[in-house]
């Protein structure tokens, strides 16, 4: 049997060659090393770097505006006819879990991008990071074309830290056909809404009001935040977490009896499986923000014209407090290169008349007034083309009692502990209220570990 | 698929046991289980080419199997989606994955060759150091590469993603195989007693003696890097530079409000299976696995 | 000297990074300047790192579900591979070029595809196997249960990685001079006897480095459990080791604990492969390492 793997063969020509490799690799190191170690500080990246006199262009991480959308390129145009030399140039780098991490790693590096959007809940973590510009002087003409409500979701400690491009003003929405072929009424009350569960999962066994979520962390957010609580205040010097306080616990009480008298169907958002569901008229509401129509006329536009939106249900009857989940904003990093420009880019595309009725060409709920303004003529979503008051129901919703909702600088740590403990707890039929109190305590843990002050 | 000249007729069917009968026939049941192999292998496939035709609303109320009506549409949304930059994410796919494993080869063809030819202290050292990099996940490395890389103002561009794969311990390790296997030394000798320079014997006897090897380590490193998606998400922010696993994935990974997409990133897996499917099957004809199986006997 | 471009591009791409993450596992981020917002800003921390990544619960929980996936995928895929590989090398078998290149084919889709065409094909409202199972009268199939999961995980693996050993094994295979064979047969030997006694063992090494790749590709699983998870609820955002790590790194912005647990699992995966380098060494390699 032959031996191809030639150990003890015959090489003639060592010595020269191991001393050349090794002299070779040894100086190639150094080199490397040495020139590595002196381009360590700021360097000079390849991006556009001119003062305040040259074309700029303004590097822009949005997953609202797609490249090739006609929409979006619209937008686009209209800001770069208006602003010569200025070009905008968009770049879709994934979620807001994706664009932050990129937009540190990119901090890091210094070669941060202009504008960057991210959800609300994501700022503080950013802010505290040390990546985000604190554009209170260079944003401070638009305060006033954003409701109050909106403008305090990208001020921290007074500081405005991005300019608000949509917001989510929740809503209720159902699929009316079947609710009533099922005999449930449509809920104003929580309260009613686990009385209509009731009855449809009584009528057909295989169907469900709507689907538990776990990892939907700002809607138990929200949730909890129309309830009372607050889950992190501030005060300016330390943090308050109220994760475990009453009121966010009986939130977590209302949804464990719904999981364990199975009335909503313990399943992730937005899989093929939750598609078909909705498709197949098994999952009858979804009670998030006024985007809902959109995402679900994306996975089922067969039930269009079936659906309609409704006010939020209420914990108590009669009250009209409702909060906003997700919404997103822009914001301008630390190390922009053109800054001024940047936060003069989105306060016109965030703020101004112009800019955000454009935004409502995207299919999202603008922030600004005028957005605002202009969605009450807005033909309502291609879900439910014969509700014509669609937006007019969002907007009542905003000038009724808002609710804040703060985020703390931790949020991400909140967010996978609380996901996963729900989940872990609805497959074990463990308590809900364990879930929060155990959320509470690692997010204290964590906030305390990073060095932050924590009242208990 | 002819056996003669490798094996005597032989009773075929694994189960006859006892002294050998002249029954030339084709064993069944080994062919049998063959192809339920090949079937259970092949019908994701076909799931994904048939999902992939497909519209929005078929996809999630439909049997699986059932062949849908939309693939022209998806084709074409596929195609406009960014204003054709799929293709364009297809063409840098290629030269990622075309250029970085060229390169690569070379680079582990020659290191390999090092060490199988040439005898110097610490060789086996190194070669157990550089086994040692496959321990190491992708993971990890991205951002202190990313770091790196920026630190030197190249972050972002082309060569971000070429570079650090150029080097790929599990190439170096068959090259070396390949290079002990293939390459006699008394040619080496020969040679050198003639004169020729390291290089020259290196390019004009070596390669082309492991060259069968090397396709191998080529279509092994134009796969990994096709399918690469951490080190081009990390080191990319320039959409028109991403390549097709990178674009894909910022199809699904979007803010709530964008599910629509699903069937465009099954439309764009289909497509991108393809070319790989093809190099396969183009480069099998060249593929010699005689030499890897040679170092495998150790 | 052949070897120089190969060094240099290892020592910049792996041993300078390797040596920035050992480095940044020392270190943290910590809030200076006070208030509520005040800054994180690197800095060193020691051990610290260390200490909470042994000391997670889900860290080693992740370790333990790691090698239980082990235990079913990588006899499964090497004995697949090593099966098929028999079948192809036995005499005239019909349908080998096909077989072999339809049983390769997986190996070009990228992990995030894979586990993605496979979820579909997993959950009950669009899997087609749950569909047989309807019409047939039984109830839907959680694949996602336990411990069902751990078998629709391996089931992926398997998948994807079973033609690339089969052709490692199947190319050792057929360097095996056929003198021995018809020895063999002459001596009466069957072709189960033949593949069992004589190749089985003959491909040995093969077997052992693809079943070293397998362990430390197994300690390294993570595309599929992350690509699956928001399909379902029973795969937490920690499942796996390198999970861990990435939410570590990409998440919670914390570099210096992923760095730690990345340097943590690393030396898992060292001692584990050498151990079982060592132990395999010995009875196939005889005196060549």
């Amino acid at each position: 049997m032959s031996k191809p793997q030639a150990q003890g063969m015959n090489p003639r020509s060592t010595n020269r060659s191991r001393r050349a490799f090794r002299i070779g690799g040894i100086i190639t190191t150094a080199v490397l090393a040495v020139t590595l170690s002196a381009c360590s500080s700021p360097a000079d990246s390849g991006t556009d770097d001119s003062g305040s006199d040259g074309p700029v262009t303004l590097e822009f991480w949005t997953y609202s505006l797609k490249g090739g959308d006609p929409a979006a390129e619209a937008i686009i145009d209209t800001y770069e006819e208006a602003n010569p030399g200025v070009t905008v140039q968009l770049s879709e780098v994934g979620g807001t879990a994706e664009t932050s991490s990129k937009l540190l790693a990119a901090d890091r590096a210094n070669e941060t991008p202009d504008v960057v959007q991210v959800e609300y809940r994501a700022l503080p973590s950013l802010v505290v990071a040390g990546v985000v510009k604190d554009i209170t002087e260079d944003v401070a003409d638009s305060k006033d074309a954003v409701d109050e409500n909106v403008w305090e979701l990208t001020t921290l400690n007074d500081q405005v830290y991005g300019v608000p491009q949509d917001i989510g003003p929740m809503m209720f929405t159902y699929r009316a056909d079947l609710f009533e072929q099922y005999g449930a009424k449509v809920p104003t009350t929580w309260a009613e809404y686990a009385e209509a569960a009731e009855v449809i999962h009584t009528a057909d066994p295989s169907a469900y009001i709507a689907s538990f979520s776990a990892t939907q962390f700002e809607f138990f957010a929200a949730h909890a935040a129309q309830a009372g609580a607050e889950w992190w205040t501030n005060d300016g010097e330390s943090w308050t977490v109220g994760i475990d306080s009453e009121e966010s616990l009986a939130t977590a009480d209302y949804w464990q009896d719904l999981v364990d008298r199975d009335l909503v169907i313990v399943e992730p958002l937005l899989t093929p499986e939750w598609n078909a569901q909705v498709n197949s008229g098994k999952i009858l509401s979804w009670a998030a923000a006024s985007w809902v129509p959109s995402v679900i006329y994306s996975v089922a536009p067969d039930t269009a014209g079936k659906w309609e939106s409704a006010p939020l249900p209420q914990w108590t009857p009669g009250e009209a407090a409702v909060p906003f989940q997700g919404g997103s904003t822009f914001l301008v990093p630390e190390k922009s290169k053109n800054a001024a420009a940047a936060a003069e880019f989105a306060a016109w595309l965030g703020a101004s008349d112009e800019g955000s009725e454009l935004l409502l060409s995207l299919d999202i709920y603008p922030g600004g007034n005028a957005g605002r303004a202009a969605t009450l003529t807005h033909e309502p979503p291609k879900l439910m083309p014969q509700q014509t008051d669609f937006y007019a129901v969002a907007d009542q919703v905003i000038t009724d009692t808002t609710i804040p909702v703060t985020w703390g600088p931790n949020v991400n740590v909140a967010q996978t502990a609380l996901g996963d403990a729900l989940n872990a707890a609805a497959l074990n039929k463990a308590s809900f209220r364990d879930v929060y109190k155990a959320t509470q305590a690692t997010v204290v843990e964590d906030l305390k570990k990073q060095g932050y002050t924590v009242d208990e | 698929m002819s056996t003669l000249t490798r094996h005597t007729s032989a009773p075929p069917r694994p189960s006859v046991r006892g002294p050998a009968r002249k029954r030339a026939s084709t064993p069944r049941l080994a062919t049998t289980v063959l192809l339920l192999g090949a079937l259970y292998c092949l019908i994701p496939v076909a799931w994904v080419v048939i999902a992939s035709s497909k519209s929005p609303r078929e996809l999630f109320t439909t049997f699986s199997f059932a062949p849908g009506s939309g693939l022209l549409d998806n084709l074409l949304s596929l195609n406009a989606y960014a204003g054709g930059q799929f293709w364009q994410w297809g063409l840098n796919s290629l030269l990622y994955a075309g250029v970085g494993a060229l390169a690569s080869t070379l680079v582990s063809a020659m290191a390999g060759y090092a060490l199988a030819k040439f005898r110097f202290a610490g060789r086996d050292l190194l070669f157990a150091v550089i086994l040692a990099g496959v321990l190491v996940p992708g993971i990890v490395l991205a951002v202190p590469q990313y770091l790196l890389l920026a630190s030197v103002g190249i972050a972002g561009s082309y060569w971000s993603v070429l570079l650090p794969v150029i080097i790929n311990p599990f190439g170096i390790f068959l090259c070396r195989v390949f290079a002990a296997a293939a390459v006699p030394d008394d040619t080496l000798e020969a040679a050198r007693l003639d004169g020729a320079s390291e290089v020259r014997i290196f390019g004009a006897i070596a390669l082309p003696m492991m060259s069968q090897g090397l396709v191998t380590v080529f279509l092994l490193q134009f796969v990994g890097i096709w399918n690469n998606f951490l080190l081009p998400f990390i080191m990319l922010s320039d959409q028109s530079k991403y390549p097709v696993t990178l674009g894909l994935y910022t199809f699904l990974s979007k803010g709530a409000g964008d599910s629509d997409l699903y069937p465009l990133v099954i439309m764009g897996s289909a497509v991108s299976i393809i070319p790989l499917i093809i190099l396969l099957l183009v480069l099998q004809r060249f593929w010699r696995a005689d030499l890897l199986a040679g170092g495998l006997k150790g | 000297m052949f070897a120089a471009p190969a060094i240099v591009f290892f020592v910049v791409f792996l041993i300078i990074p390797i040596g920035y993450s050992i480095y940044l596992s020392f270190r943290g981020f910590r809030v200076e300047g006070g208030g509520a917002f005040g800054r994180r800003v690197e800095t060193w921390i020691g051990f610290e790192n260390y200490a909470s990544a042994l000391t997670d619960p889900e860290f080693v929980a992740g370790l333990g579900r790691v090698l239980v996936y082990g235990v079913i995928a990588i006899p499964s895929v090497l004995g697949l591979a090593l099966l098929f590989a028999l079948l192809l090398d036995t005499p005239r078998v019909r349908a080998r070029s096909f077989a072999r290149t339809a049983i390769f084919i997986p190996y070009a889709v990228p992990g995030v595809i894979a586990s993605l065409l496979w979820g579909f094909l997993y959950l009950p409202s669009t899997s087609p196997v749950n569909f047989i199972a309807r019409e047939l009268g039984a109830g839907p199939l959680d694949f996602f249960g336990y411990p069902a999961l751990y078998f629709s995980l391996a089931n992926i693996a398997l998948w994807s990685g079973v033609g690339f050993n089969m052709i490692i094994i199947y190319t050792s295979l057929r360097a095996i001079p056929t003198e021995i064979y018809e020895a063999a047969r002459i001596d009466g030997a069957n072709e189960l006897q033949i593949a069992w006694r004589i190749k089985v063992p003959l491909v040995a090494p093969a077997l052992v480095l693809t079943g070293l790749f397998s362990v430390i590709g197994t300690l390294q699983l993570y595309s599929e459990p992350a690509t699956l998870r928001p399909m379902t609820t029973t795969i937490s955002s920690t499942w796996v080791p390198l999970m861990k790590i990435y939410q570590e790194a990409f998440m919670n912005d914390n570099l210096g604990g992923a760095a730690a647990a990345s340097v943590v699992l690393a030396l898992g995966i060292l001692l584990f492969s050498l151990v079982l380098l060592r132990f395999f060494q010995r009875r196939t390699f005889g005196e060549n390492s």
